[in-house]
């Protein structure tokens, strides 16, 4: 009998089994942190990738809202600018697609899509998706408001109805002229109605707002005027006033329901 | 008769060799992890530091750009190695960002310039391309890659990035 005897060779292989199993754990722990970083650095310059999908889509879309047409494109900027092109594009690993897609009448859904290939099993993406308006709609109403006085005039048997004046929508959004604000000279005067296209739009009998016969300078909420993009001209038929408005001169100004305005300035001798 | 039996005997021969064997088959495996750790975590490091830094550095110019007023430089459908933006607040205007002893410098103003990129890494290929047109704010593509500079030649630490990033103007349209 041994009171002391030496390792069995059992516990000798359960030690280096268990060693080992340590060294594979902190090897597989570190090896691990090491891929982590480099995919996280692979994502974050996907990421990038994918915003410049957007920012150029963004830029193509300022050259000419026409230029998103619904579909899957890649970038090319060969002539210099920002341009959509073939369906996809490869930047080193990663390949980034941008679809175009419709939002609403106004607005086009973008989505720029990055892959690209983790190691040899597993592929990853990241996507950002951003909605892109037409922003020639942002231009104010009273910029594509064209007023035309060259045929203005006074006429009627007391020279009390000013005629001749035409305005036309030159661009292709609707434009709807919320009031018109007249203003003149001879103090004494009031307006009392304006006609646009041979209908009345505000008369002191109480179409519109204010009511009763108006002093120079007031706004007249007339009832909206709506002029169809790249229709014909539309006359204002007339405005009336109480009394005799030769000598004068008139400014009128237009408010379009987005609250931009246009002024025109005429003198009636 | 005394009995031949010794309770403390000493190691054989061949229970001296299985030990010694056993212990340098352990020992070989042990420093074999503890040098993959290191160099592991040497190449950790390096990927970290160049990942980070690079990050950092785009979204910077990528910032810049889309807080700026105006492009100075690239001109339109042209290169640069600098980058210029102007911005409303005319202390720090125009932003600068360029190359300077291998490290990404910004410039603001008539201010000193203030590296962002540390002596870790190295910057090489710094290229701007505003990709706008005459009718659109600056659109600028860039681009630069990023080297670790290493310290120590005992592990492989080389690691470098290549990075892409657009930044352009956001203004309301004119």
């Amino acid at each position: 009998m041994t009171s002391f005897r030496a390792f069995g060779l059992v516990e000798i292989v359960v030690a280096v089994a268990v060693a080992a199993l340590f060294c594979m754990a902190f090897v597989g722990a570190i090896t691990y942190g090491e891929e982590s970083s480099t995919l996280s650095g692979m994502r974050n310059r996907a990421n990038f990738l994918a915003d410049e999908g957007i920012e150029a889509t963004r830029n193509v879309r300022d050259q000419s809202y026409a230029n998103l047409v619904n579909g899957t494109y890649g970038l090319s900027t060969t002539t210099g600018s920002w341009k959509l092109s073939g369906s996809s594009n490869t930047i080193g690993l990663f390949t980034r697609t941008i679809t175009i897609a419709t939002n609403d009448a106004t607005s086009k859904l973008v989505t720029s899509t990055v892959s690209w290939q983790q190691n040899a099993v597993r592929t990853a993406s990241t996507s950002e998706t951003t909605i892109l308006s037409n922003t020639s709609l942002l231009a104010n109403q009273a910029a594509n408001l064209q007023v035309n006085t060259a045929l203005i005039h006074l006429s009627g048997v007391t020279s009390n109805s000013l005629q001749g004046i035409t305005v036309q929508n030159t661009g292709t959004n609707a434009i709807v002229i919320d009031k018109i604000t007249v203003s003149w000279t001879n103090a004494l005067r009031k307006i009392t109605q304006v006609d646009i296209n041979a209908g009345t739009v505000w008369s002191s009998g109480g179409i519109g707002t204010p009511t009763g016969s108006q002093s120079s300078g007031t706004a007249l909420d007339i009832t909206n005027v709506s002029l169809t993009g790249g229709a014909a001209a539309t006359p204002i038929t007339q405005f009336l006033f109480d009394g005799v408005m030769l000598i004068n001169i008139f400014t009128i100004t237009f408010t379009m329901s987005d609250g931009s305005t246009k002024t025109v300035v005429t003198t009636q001798l | 008769m005394m009995s031949r039996r010794t309770p403390y005997r000493g190691f054989l021969l061949v229970e001296m060799v299985v030990y010694t064997a056993v212990a340098a088959v352990l020992l070989t495996v042990i420093a074999t992890c503890v040098v993959a750790m290191m160099r592991a975590r040497q190449k950790d490091v390096a990927i970290q530091e160049v990942e980070s830094q690079g990050l950092e550095a785009m979204l910077v110019m990528t910032t810049a750009l889309k807080n700026g007023q105006t492009v100075v430089t690239p001109s339109t459908s042209a290169f640069a190695t600098t980058l210029s933006v102007s911005t409303s607040t005319a202390s720090v205007s125009p932003m600068v960002f360029s190359l300077s002893n291998k490290a990404l410098v910004e410039t603001d103003g008539a201010g000193a310039s203030v590296p962002l990129t540390s002596k870790r890494v190295v910057v090489s290929n710094l290229s701007f391309a505003n990709y706008a047109t005459s009718t659109t704010y600056g659109s600028v593509r860039i681009q630069f890659t990023l080297g670790y500079a290493s310290t120590t030649s005992r592990f492989d630490t080389n690691y470098s990035q290549t990075f892409y990033g657009t930044g352009s103007i956001h203004r309301p349209p004119q």
